[in-house]
């Protein structure tokens, strides 16, 4: 099937497999591998990217659905010099960072969130961020980070 | 309209296209909204006929309420009941189970619709479209629609009276009848991100001013194929005063229904004294005082 598509600010056609999952397609594709697949049953968040500004898991979508939408992968987040996003580098700074396998899915999560309420509770972060799992660092530096983005806690 | 033996796959972009697709395509027909149940495997996608994507079909999705329906379009997405005020302020019930109901990013994508249809007997919704007399809306691959009752189209543990190349189109909650208040309850392993181990949905009359029950109605999940009407639990609230008494014959209740849902079942010790914590945490909801617990008294 033929769709258009914007990912990453780029607008692109593409002829997709009508059974190929929308990770697959933006991994191994368009070598957008910042999209991990970790579980490919939406328990572990590694694959979040956001769609049309939602964070969504992209092992449970069909390329196919994706035309017409906005597609943005963690590869998406930094300036066109490279110049991490203000989240990406909260991230280094609070030590939120360790394997890093679950950090893009992680980051693109709580990217969607900060999108959709721009001031969150802790518990707002965390009820946002349970759907991603991390196996080393822990959830306190990741809550950190993100908090630390929140508006009423800092600029963004 | 296509060849039956590859897979296609088509975008309707309103319910005329669909209605045009439907009466014109060839084989099996699989509908994908959020695809949050089709693509976890075991199950995969078909590999011929259609595959239409009705996640953004104009007129499935939609919130309405008028004095005597709440109607929901199939394809609202569970994150959007959350957070509908229609539906916090008509039926607070099922926007609560919205909410805990799967992860951030499965509620973005999952609709009330693919709820019903997967059946699930951990299914978040269910209990609450059941104690609501929810009726459904299918629109059949005839093109005739035809309306089903809860116990009509939900048959079991993955089972519904749905045939293939059917699709449920909307969903309709009767406000007349509907209890001013209603809460939803949820035990899993954790938090979020959580297969219900079991659920209660509460919807009653209760006044602040006297402390007291009207009518009362309440529906297990998780304790069978299909959501379990608890009919001697919500007959111990009905008509009665907030109170230690109440509460105790409101818990024994809860206590007895579990135990007699699941004979047999390794969980049932487990989940007959979990049903207490969850039967405190429902009455506290609906009722907005807090520590029930301290007035209880001892219990059975």
């Amino acid at each position: 099937m033929n769709i258009r598509v914007t990912i990453n600010g780029q607008m692109r056609a593409f002829d997709v497999d009508p059974r190929q999952r929308l990770s697959e397609f933006l991994r191994e594709t368009l070598d957008l591998t910042g999209v991990k697949e970790g579980c490919k049953e939406g328990e572990c968040g590694a694959c979040t990217v956001l769609v049309d500004d939602k964070a969504v898991n992209a092992c449970l979508m069909l390329a196919f659905q994706a035309d017409g939408r906005r597609i943005v992968t963690i590869e998406g987040l930094a300036g066109p010099d490279g110049e991490l996003s203000p989240l990406q580098r909260a991230f280094i700074d609070h030590g939120a960072v360790q394997c890093g396998y679950c950090t893009p899915g992680m980051v693109m999560a709580a990217e969607g969130l900060l999108r959709e309420n721009p001031a969150p509770s802790d518990a707002e972060i965390r009820h946002a961020l349970a759907g991603n799992l991390c196996r080393c660092t822990g959830f306190q530096t990741i809550v950190a980070a993100v908090r630390s983005q929140a508006r009423e806690w800092g600029p963004r | 309209m296509g060849s039956a033996m590859t897979l296609q796959a088509a975008i309707p972009a309103d319910l005329e296209a669909l209605r045009t697709l439907i009466a014109e395509a060839s084989g099996p027909l699989c509908y994908v909204a959020g695809g949050t149940d089709l693509l976890v495997a075991p199950r995969a996608p078909p590999s011929q006929g259609w595959l239409i994507d009705i996640s953004r079909t104009a007129g499935l999705a939609f919130v309405a309420a008028d004095e005597e329906r709440l109607a929901i379009g199939a394809t609202t997405t569970i994150a959007a009941i959350a957070r509908d005020p229609t539906i916090q302020r008509h039926f607070a019930a099922l926007a609560q189970a919205a909410e805990l109901c799967g992860s951030a990013q499965i509620r973005n994508r999952a609709t009330i619709g693919g709820n019903v249809a997967g059946a699930s007997p951990a299914g978040d919704l269910l209990p609450a479209l059941k104690c609501a007399d929810a009726r459904f809306t299918v629109l059949g691959r005839d093109g005739a629609e035809r309306r089903f009752a809860f116990d009509a189209l939900v048959l079991g543990a993955g089972k519904t009276s749905l045939a293939p190349g059917d699709l449920i189109a909307a969903i309709e909650i009767p406000l007349r009848r509907r209890l001013l208040r209603s809460a939803f309850v949820k035990l899993g392993r954790r938090d979020d991100l959580t297969i219900s181990r079991l659920n209660l949905t509460l919807e009653a009359d209760f006044d602040n001013e006297t402390g007291r029950f009207g009518e009362a109605r309440l529906v297990a999940g998780a304790v069978g194929p299909t959501p379990l009407r608890l009919d001697a639990a919500a007959a111990t609230l009905a008509g009665g005063a907030l109170g230690g008494a109440l509460i105790r014959a409101f818990l024994a209740a809860l206590w007895q229904a579990i135990d007699a849902a699941i004979p047999g079942r390794d969980s049932r010790p487990y989940k007959r004294r979990a049903v207490i914590g969850l039967g405190f945490d429902l009455l506290e909801r609906i009722t907005g005082v807090p520590a029930l617990d301290a007035i209880a008294g001892s219990l059975p």
